[in-house]
């Protein structure tokens, strides 16, 4: 116990000095360290030693779960860290161009036996919630004007503009708008309220498969799983996609859903029961 | 976010803040009345106090339009609400009644906070949070946060009343009530943190990034973990209290100095 108490204390320093914020890149400089690595291991081993030295373990499930669930997850993630693949890459929203070497940052590839095209892409945005005032004759920002429930402007009645002059012709919120007094108003950005894209997967030996994917979304694909990072128009319609081939993901859902159900038992049982 | 002059939005500001200020005072009284023996006219002042509290959570639910967890004024908002009820759940364990001070002084903390704090009433989901793990990742974490701090004014009343006039006694029966408290939170916190890392592996395919939101987040939680361990062996008894103090001083740093200090810059929280 006295082992586990001062292992974990030596991992506390090591994430503090980790997040400090003086250190510039502390997280990569710590957490991928050889040390850190050989603290996690050492703690998954004194997880073990933890269970393997008690009796009657099927009267401990609470114990058992968490302790477990320490080594599948720490098994998992390395796993996933020395054998895993992830890059995150912008492609084109266009049926004619097919993505099957995904770009890393280092400048080296990973290929794919399959190709990825993005067919088509949409954004939700929220409705516009508010105009930036500018004074003349510099025009500095002044302050924010919201936009009403009932369309109108939150200004006082004499400065309100006509509801013609609020709405272009398409009946969108106008971009800017001048008001009697000389004041500019300009729209604010609206905020993106949903995006999502679909994602055709091409190959030789099979016919092509199309999935829908979104943020919060992922699609699953041979082994692979995309997830939308981004969406934009500029300079064209693109969409940003993360993809990643991890061997210790189940492990370490599997690790998560223990400790949660193993911490609950050993917390939450009737007092009087066995951990 | 830039000033507004509307009169609507003054109106709507002008009642959630006298609303809190209400809120504040209800609790504060709470707190001195029950210090003072004065039971029932103090329970009125606290769910008076809980009521102008509901209604802030209530009016700031109706101008966002959705579950208002959006940002620390919104969290700080419900953490205050949880108290109240978290007592009166553990009061049916009849040995931890008397910790009803102490959830009323936690009740009055976070709702003086929000009243320096800046309002954002009309604050708007980003497609990253739009997830079925919103909501229970946000109230598991609030609830715990509740009756951790709780648990930390036990603790703490506890080591300064053995400091200034050396009652063991009472030390004893605060760390078992902070026992207590703590086991109630832990599994909580727990999920918390996991379902924060379940999350993260669906919107940006990684479980933990090292983010200093997340980091802090563990370290809280690691140092509620040593706690647990130092009680269990005789040699290591000693640092149980010294962990407790040391995992809520940690707690505060996730919640709220990750947030307020920007050298910390925590990019993927950067809306909470």
């Amino acid at each position: 116990m006295a082992f586990t108490v001062y292992i974990l204390s030596v991992l506390v320093l090591f994430f503090v000095s980790g997040a400090f914020p003086a250190a510039q890149d502390a997280q990569t400089i710590v957490f991928r360290s050889p040390v850190f690595i050989a603290l996690m291991g050492a703690l998954c081993g004194a997880c073990v030693v933890c269970v393997a030295q008690r009796d009657r373990l099927w009267k401990r499930p609470g114990f058992v779960l968490c302790h477990l669930a320490v080594v599948l997850i720490g098994t998992g993630a390395f796993a996933g860290f020395r054998y895993g693949k992830k890059t995150t890459f912008r492609a084109p929203v266009t049926e004619e161009h097919s993505v099957s070497e995904l770009p890393k940052p280092d400048g080296t590839h990973i290929d794919l036996d399959f190709g990825i095209s993005i067919t088509a892409a949409r954004a939700d945005y929220y409705p516009p919630k508010s105009y930036a005032m500018y004074a003349p004759p510099e025009y500095d920002l002044v302050c924010e004007i919201e936009i009403k429930p009932d369309g109108t402007l939150d200004l006082k009645p004499e400065l309100q503009p006509e509801a013609d002059a609020l709405h272009d012709e398409d009946g969108n919120w106008a971009e800017q708008v001048v008001l009697t007094d000389g004041n500019l108003l300009q729209l604010m950005q609206p905020t993106v309220k949903y995006y999502e894209g679909t994602l055709k997967f091409v190959h030789d030996d099979a016919p092509s498969d199309t999935h829908t994917i979104a943020v919060n979304h992922p699609v699953s694909y041979r082994g692979w799983r995309f997830y939308l990072m981004d969406y934009s128009t500029e300079p064209y319609l693109n969409v940003s996609l993360a993809a990643r081939r991890d061997p210790g993901r189940v492990w370490v859902i599997i690790g998560i859903w223990m400790l949660i159900v193993g911490t609950a038992w050993l917390c939450w049982r009737p007092r009087g029961q066995t951990a | 976010m830039l000033e507004t002059t509307g009169a609507d939005s003054v109106t709507s500001e002008t009642l959630v803040a006298a609303l809190i200020v209400f809120a504040v005072g209800g609790y504060a009284t709470c707190f001195v009345l029950l210090l003072l023996k004065e039971q029932g006219i103090a329970w009125l002042a606290g769910v008076v106090a809980w009521a102008a509290n509901l209604a802030v959570f209530i009016l700031n639910w109706v101008h966002a339009r959705q579950p208002p967890f959006g940002n620390m004024y919104h969290v700080q908002i419900f953490l205050a609400l949880c108290f109240l009820p978290l007592y009166l759940i553990l009061r049916r364990r009849a040995e931890h009644a008397w910790l009803a001070p102490h959830f009323a002084v936690a009740s009055c903390l976070p709702m003086i906070g929000v009243l320096f704090m800046e309002r954002d009433l009309l604050w708007r989901r980003m497609p990253a949070l739009q997830s079925p793990w919103f909501v229970p990742h946000v109230f598991s974490y609030m609830v715990s946060y509740a009756l951790l701090a709780v648990a930390f004014v036990a603790m703490a009343s506890g080591l300064l009343l053995r400091l200034w006039q050396h009652d063991q006694e009472f030390l004893d029966r605060c760390r078992k009530a902070a026992y207590a408290v703590t086991l109630m939170a832990f599994p909580l916190l727990t999920f918390g943190l996991l379902s924060g890392a379940l999350w993260a592996e669906e919107a940006w395919g990684v479980y933990w990034s090292w983010d200093p939101k997340e980091t802090w987040s563990l370290i809280t939680w690691t140092l509620y973990i040593i706690y647990f361990h130092a009680r269990l062996s005789p040699r290591t008894r000693k640092f149980e209290v010294a962990a407790h103090l040391l995992a809520f001083a940690a707690l505060i740093t996730t919640f709220i100095f990750v947030n307020i200090l920007p050298k910390f810059g925590s990019g993927l929280h950067s809306y909470s």
